[in-house]
């Protein structure tokens, strides 16, 4: 559909989000289930991605490029000179900005319960029975 | 010395004429600008009670010192308060005195702008009076004993400019004064941001909807919230993301939250008039690539802001939270919910979305949201900026919303009509250490309790009934 063409999530979007299904204690992180994946290269800032490296959850960001099959393209944890090492900055930016899932769903690790993604749009609705 | 740059030991004072403006904003703009660059603003604003009103009016012009031209420079980087920038060189309570003192300025500060290779213009600006040509020429004539510039005159492109600046705003019923109340004299050193209010504007944007910010108060919200480069910010009620395009254009990242369909996934008919449906690339993402501002987009969710999936435990993720929550007016208040008891929700095939329910989403409950989210979503020195509408005759500071963990900076009043107006509320995120975690958002007031209790009034008092 051309829709997709211009919109999509990231995985820096990914992290930030959780389960707020009722109850539910352990939401995060949001199981990905990718059907459609696109990798989209954008301006490299690492000012930027040196600062998101202390706001988002890095095992997060690995378990999620695990789930869309992206495996062995990031270390395991931050290196400590992260804010000077370019290579890692780089592979971060890749992983945080330039993966982008255009259709799939999210799921609640807990209760199961899905959120679709269309047209790379999160649909973070819960339902009238669930609120 | 280089032309521009005041002597060690030597303080520059610097001229800000602001533009036209019923908010009043500017002080809280150059203040938030300041603090977003590290530095502190020493301002000399002149005011008066006005005879006619009662009311304290404010000169049009201020002036900064103690500070260094490189961060006046930066001020006006951002500014859309801010129309003008000079070094001054004089000014006085009449001609002689304003003369006197452009003498005493010292010749090392201002002596490279007279020699000859340095072309000049003199401009004369008249505060709330048109000043005509015989009166600039004669103006003109009468510095020229304390402006010995010897370069040539070039009005198109001069290497310097320099304003003699009257103001005649001291309004004697309602006509403008026979004499200035004060005079200044300046080298301009650069404007503001007012630019980029055409640059921006609604009316070529492709992508609007009927609550689009106007241009210049997006800009001027931006600059309230401290963003700066590398900054994430994140608007909860996003609609068409006009309070974002200042902030990416400024070189913060932007994200966004709407519980509407069809704004988000460019669906319905457009905001203009007769513009029919709307288009496939009427989206958020597209219009910031339009303006060449593609990669500070970062995404847009389908999300109910009474019900957020911000993942906010713990987790600090936003520099600014910039918004325009719906008051009921040209934007119903929803949020995800049923009026049945117990609602059941259709068993779908699979592929297809069920597109919830909603129900009234009442402005004490919008606003108690937005607070805790702001709270605990901010990093610490984060800012919340939003709009809170209020009814004129019900209004006292005890009906702003109140959050242990913000401190209320700004509240600026935007009369909307004889009865109603908005205010424009920025709050800073306090560290954490001082406040305990339970903390909640409170309204002292009841004016926002029940369903449409903005909406009502607001009809009401259009339609000259009593509230019901």
């Amino acid at each position: 559909m051309r829709l997709s063409a211009f919109v999509r999530m990231r995985l820096i979007t990914h992290n930030m989000l959780t389960s707020h299904v009722k109850g539910v204690k352990n939401g995060y992180p949001l199981v990905i289930k990718a059907e459609d994946i696109k990798e989209q290269e954008t301006d490299f800032n690492p000012d930027f991605i040196s600062r998101m490296i202390t706001r988002i959850e890095w095992p997060a960001l690995t378990k999620a490029m695990e789930m869309i099959g992206h495996t062995d393209q990031l270390p395991e944890e931050v290196p400590k000179d992260y804010e000077t090492n370019n290579d890692f900055l780089k592979q971060a930016h890749h992983a945080l900005m330039e993966i982008e899932v255009i259709t799939g769903s999210l799921t609640c690790p807990e209760s199961g319960r899905e959120f679709p993604i269309a047209n790379g749009i999160p649909n973070m609705l819960l339902n009238e029975d669930e609120v | 010395m280089s032309k521009g740059q005041c002597l060690d030991g030597f303080k520059c004072k610097y001229l800000i004429l602001l533009a036209q403006d019923k908010l009043l904003a500017h002080i809280s703009e150059l203040e938030s600008v300041a603090q977003t660059f590290g530095f502190k603003l020493n301002i000399k604003q002149k005011a008066k009670i006005s005879q006619s009103t009662g009311k304290t009016d404010f000169t049009k012009w201020i002036i900064l010192q103690e500070i260094a031209e490189e961060n006046v420079l930066k001020l006006m980087s951002r500014s859309v308060c801010a129309m003008s920038a000079f070094e001054l060189w004089g000014s006085g309570s009449d001609f002689s005195s304003l003369k006197q003192s452009i003498l005493e300025y010292p010749l090392e500060q201002k002596g490279d702008c007279f020699k000859e290779s340095q072309s000049f213009a003199i401009r004369i600006k008249g505060i709330g009076k048109k000043m005509s040509s015989e009166i600039q020429r004669e103006r003109i004539d009468l510095l020229e004993d304390v402006l010995p510039f010897q370069g040539k005159v070039d009005l198109v492109n001069p290497s310097g400019e320099f304003y003699l600046v009257e103001d005649y705003t001291n309004r004697v019923q309602g006509l403008p004064p026979k004499e200035p109340d004060a005079i200044l004299f300046g080298r301009l050193l650069c404007n503001g941001q007012r630019s980029l209010i055409e640059r921006y504007s609604l009316k070529k944007r492709k992508f609007i909807g009927n609550t689009s910010m106007d241009v210049m108060l997006s800009i001027l919200m931006t600059n309230l919230g401290g963003i700066n480069k590398n900054s994430v910010v994140c608007d909860p009620f996003v609609g068409t993301g006009s309070l974002l395009i200042p902030a990416a254009h400024f070189g913060g990242y932007v994200i966004g939250g709407d519980i509407n369909y069809n704004i988000i996934n460019a669906r319905g008919r457009s905001s203009r008039k007769g513009a029919g449906w709307r288009q496939k690339d009427e989206t958020i993402r597209h219009t910031l690539m339009e303006y060449g501002l593609r990669s500070q987009y970062l995404d847009v969710l389908l999300c109910d802001a009474a019900c957020h999936a911000w993942n906010t435990n713990g987790k600090e993720l936003f520099d600014a939270i910039i918004t325009d929550p719906p008051y009921g007016i040209r934007e119903a208040c929803q949020k995800v919910g049923s009026k049945k008891q117990n609602p059941v929700v259709p068993e779908l095939e699979p592929g297809l979305s069920h597109f919830p329910e909603q129900t009234e989403y009442h402005l004490e409950d919008v606003f108690k949201d937005l607070l805790n989210f702001a709270a605990q979503s901010l990093v610490a020195g984060g800012r919340l900026v939003y709009w809170l509408p209020v009814f004129r005759a019900d209004y006292s500071p005890k009906v702003i919303p109140t959050h242990s963990l913000l401190k209320l900076m700004y509240n600026h009043e935007q009369i909307l009509n004889s009865h109603s107006s908005r205010r424009l509320i920025v709050m800073e995120k306090l560290a954490k250490e001082n406040v305990t975690e339970t903390a909640q958002a409170t309204i002292s007031s009841s004016v926002f309790s029940g369903h449409n209790s903005f909406r009502d009034k607001y009809f009401s008092a259009h339609n000259g009934h009593e509230s019901r």
